[in-house]
């Protein structure tokens, strides 16, 4: 067995420059955010944010100027979204549109789709979400049974997906689903297709999660018209390019600064007088994102490069997501703050938002498990 | 020149290092083959500018050395030298023939002789020199002693049995003593040392994770390789992500080489990469089972060696709370600015 070992790239001035820019735009933007609002993370939904981001030319960075992208390289785009990350901007509204969609229909979209869905996700004005799970189909995702069957008007739906973070507010949803029936290759006769979900017979529930908020979602597909050209990529290969989009989805610094927010209330609560045990925490807080961070940012360099760093970016979302779950444990631990919904106190709120929502951590994108046995996997070991 | 030097060390170290030359080792012998192959090869001299006679790589560059010296448990003073002649260069003192290594303690300078006790100083009565620094008032200065000169040295092992000896000085008088230069101040060396420890903890981390790995493949219980159980698999992937996670994370380190007391890239290394010595070990260990515990089976000399090393020039509790203290002064606000730049905008 040989360990592929990630070496450190550092972002390039270029991308470098940017950084100031954004946080000057948030500063005007969002700094009368509260601290509970700002833990949110990427789960604040806000559109005229989006749109905002688009005008400023900050949504799909690396798609090129042709689709309304801006032809930037990949650290571009990371100095963006971390600091849009660090200071608990709403970025849920375009977050995957962004972060996959927009990528997976340039890669492997016709061009007339790319022209007609990715010019409006640059501009902050069309969502997407991804319709992955479904009731039965969980971890095990090669068992879906939502199929698209083809017709004289091209593909007629039925089905169910489920946890559809955001389809209550997205326009589209790029789904997985069975083109063929089953056969002995459980990854065969799947393909990715894009619903537009206003479409008739698409019904979306919201399900109401732990912290009572409603974020994800059930969406049901009843006889779905969709057009010939409802497919992304080609009619079979949806599986192999799910598996594709898998770098981008799990490497980013939403999967280690989930937390970010706890991090800052607990250092303000603690202050100057802070004792040893608080320092000491704070401390390892801050290396481990620093670290998570340097692997995120050499993960970028492959991407860059136009490798695919599925196995690392494996490893960044696994040890991400067990470090965001366990800060606000941290911040728990080491000061006497009880948890309150609402009390004024932003380091109460905040901890009572992240423990309730810290178990979703390492469910959404693919469990510890899941991440664990593709690394296994990854080293020969099975 | 990083593949380059990769290649060199692997190069001498599988042809020098044994199990045998481990346990020589363990036992205080001194493997002075091993080490003429090393001074030979010009690897301490790798942090050296070229017109003092060194190679002039940068510390990016040198990072495999100290990576592989880990992964080899190399029972040598390499990486102390190594770093020992960068100090030495970067005040302008010409890097002596011989073993040179260094100490974190600070003496006490007073009319040009230094006093005080050098306490952990690895390889001390081993090596013909130590690199310290010695105050005077509020100013440090680089100096180079002869470990003879010392009225007194007590030998010290860590749980890898490598010397971590105290040298006692009396108004010694130093070899050489320069001012240090504005970019070190008086952590220089414990960052240096902690810089060293970071990589050659990774070194061994690769190591145990492909030991373990090929242990798990041909260890059989339930009639088929424990390898297949994916109670094993998951464990060996979570020592891998440690491995990769300090390999990174001092990687980055010596590729920002930043000594400035405001920056934390190597205090984080410390910090993360002695903490995945505890995991990784652990880990190690519980995969091996018995045959791990044993002195025959060679696990102990990389786990024996990251037991110490994580403690060794800075805890990770120390690095944290030095990093910790740093962010409660500073304010919440000076947190995400310090990891996405250099460092804090005041000393941590």
């Amino acid at each position: 067995m040989l360990l592929p070992q990630l070496d450190y790239v550092a972002i390039p001035d270029e991308a470098e420059t940017l950084r100031q820019q954004v946080r000057d735009f948030l500063t005007t933007r969002i700094s009368s955010r509260s601290a509970r609002d700002q833990a949110y993370s990427w789960s604040g939904y806000d559109p005229e944010f989006s749109k905002a981001l688009g005008k400023k030319r900050w949504l799909g960075l690396t798609i090129p100027k042709k689709y309304g992208g801006q032809d930037m390289s990949a650290y571009a785009r990371y100095v963006i979204i971390e600091e849009l990350l660090a200071a608990g901007a709403p970025v849920a509204a375009h977050w995957i549109a962004d972060r996959q969609s927009a990528p997976l229909i340039l890669k492997f979209g016709s061009e007339e789709q790319r022209l007609k869905y990715i010019p409006p996700i640059c501009k902050g004005e069309s969502y997407f979400c991804i319709g992955m799970s479904e009731p039965n189909s969980g971890s095990d995702l090669a068992s879906i049974r939502t199929k698209a069957e083809k017709n004289e008007k091209g593909w007629c739906l039925n089905g169910q997906k489920v946890w559809t973070t955001g389809a209550h507010n997205c326009h589209y949803m790029i789904a997985l689903v069975r083109t063929s029936p089953p056969s002995e290759n459980r990854h065969a006769g799947m393909s990715q297709v894009i619903i537009d979900l206003n479409l008739p017979g698409v019904s979306i529930r919201p399900i109401k999660d732990i912290a009572g908020d409603a974020h994800f979602n059930e969406v049901i597909f009843e006889d779905v018209q969709l057009a010939s050209d409802a497919i992304i990529g080609e009619e079979g290969k949806g599986w192999q390019q799910v598996m594709a989009e898998l770098a981008f989805e799990r490497s980013g610094p939403e999967r280690f600064l989930s937390s970010i927010a706890v991090l800052n209330t607990l250092t303000d609560a603690v202050g100057k007088d802070a004792n040893a045990l608080q320092r000491r925490e704070i401390g390892r807080i801050i290396a481990k994102t620093h670290a998570l961070r340097s692997m995120s940012i050499a993960i970028t360099s492959k991407l860059e490069e136009g490798e695919n760093p599925t196995w690392h970016a494996s490893c960044v979302k696994d040890m991400g997501n067990a470090f965001e779950q366990e800060i606000p444990e941290i911040a728990q631990s080491v000061l006497d703050t009880e948890p309150r919904i609402e009390s004024g106190n932003p380091h109460a709120e905040v901890l009572a938002y992240l423990i309730q929502t810290a178990p979703s951590f390492s469910l959404r994108g693919g469990t510890k498990e899941i991440l664990r046995g593709i690394i296994a996997r990854g080293l020969g070991l099975r | 020149m990083r593949n380059l030097f990769a290649q060199t060390a692997e190069k001498i170290f599988e042809h020098q290092i044994s199990t045998a030359l481990r346990e020589e080792a363990d036992e205080g012998i001194w493997p002075e083959k091993l080490w003429r192959e090393i001074s030979e090869s010009g690897l301490t001299m790798a942090l050296v500018r070229e017109a003092a006679g060194g190679v002039n790589a940068s510390f990016g560059e040198s990072f495999s050395i100290a990576l592989v010296a880990g992964k080899f448990a190399a029972p040598v003073p390499l990486v102390e030298n190594m770093i020992a002649n960068y100090f030495l260069d970067q005040c302008s003192i010409e890097c002596p023939a011989g073993v040179t290594t260094l100490s974190k303690e600070v003496l006490i300078l007073a009319q040009g002789n230094v006093s005080g006790s050098l306490a952990d100083v690895p390889f001390g009565v081993k090596s013909d020199y130590i690199v310290s620094l010695a105050q005077h008032g509020h100013a440090s200065h680089l100096v180079l002693l002869k470990s003879s000169d010392a009225v007194s040295a007590k030998k010290r092992l860590n749980m890898a049995r490598e010397p971590r000896d105290t040298l006692t000085f009396d108004e010694t008088s130093p070899v050489a003593i320069a001012p240090l230069p504005s970019h070190l101040d008086g952590t220089a060396l414990l960052r240096g040392g902690a810089l060293m420890r970071s990589a050659q903890i990774s070194g061994a981390l690769e190591e145990i994770t492909n030991m373990t790995a090929q242990y798990a493949g041909e260890r059989e219980q339930f009639g088929r390789p424990i390898v297949k159980f994916q109670a094993i698999q998951q464990l060996i992937a979570q020592l891998a992500e440690q491995s990769v996670l300090a390999h990174t994370s001092a990687d980055r380190a010596f590729h920002d080489a930043d000594f400035n007391p405001n920056s934390i890239s190597i205090p984080v290394a410390k910090i993360i990469s002695s903490e995945s010595a505890s995991l990784g070990s652990a880990l190690a260990h519980s995969i091996h089972g018995a045959i791990g515990f044993t002195h025959e089976y060679s696990l102990h000399f990389f786990t024996r060696r990251l037991w110490s090393w994580r403690a060794e020039f800075g805890t990770a509790t120390y690095w944290a709370d030095q990093l910790g203290n740093a962010a409660c002064r500073q304010g919440a606000d000076s947190i995400w600015p310090a990891i996405t730049g250099h460092g804090f905008a005041e000393q941590i």
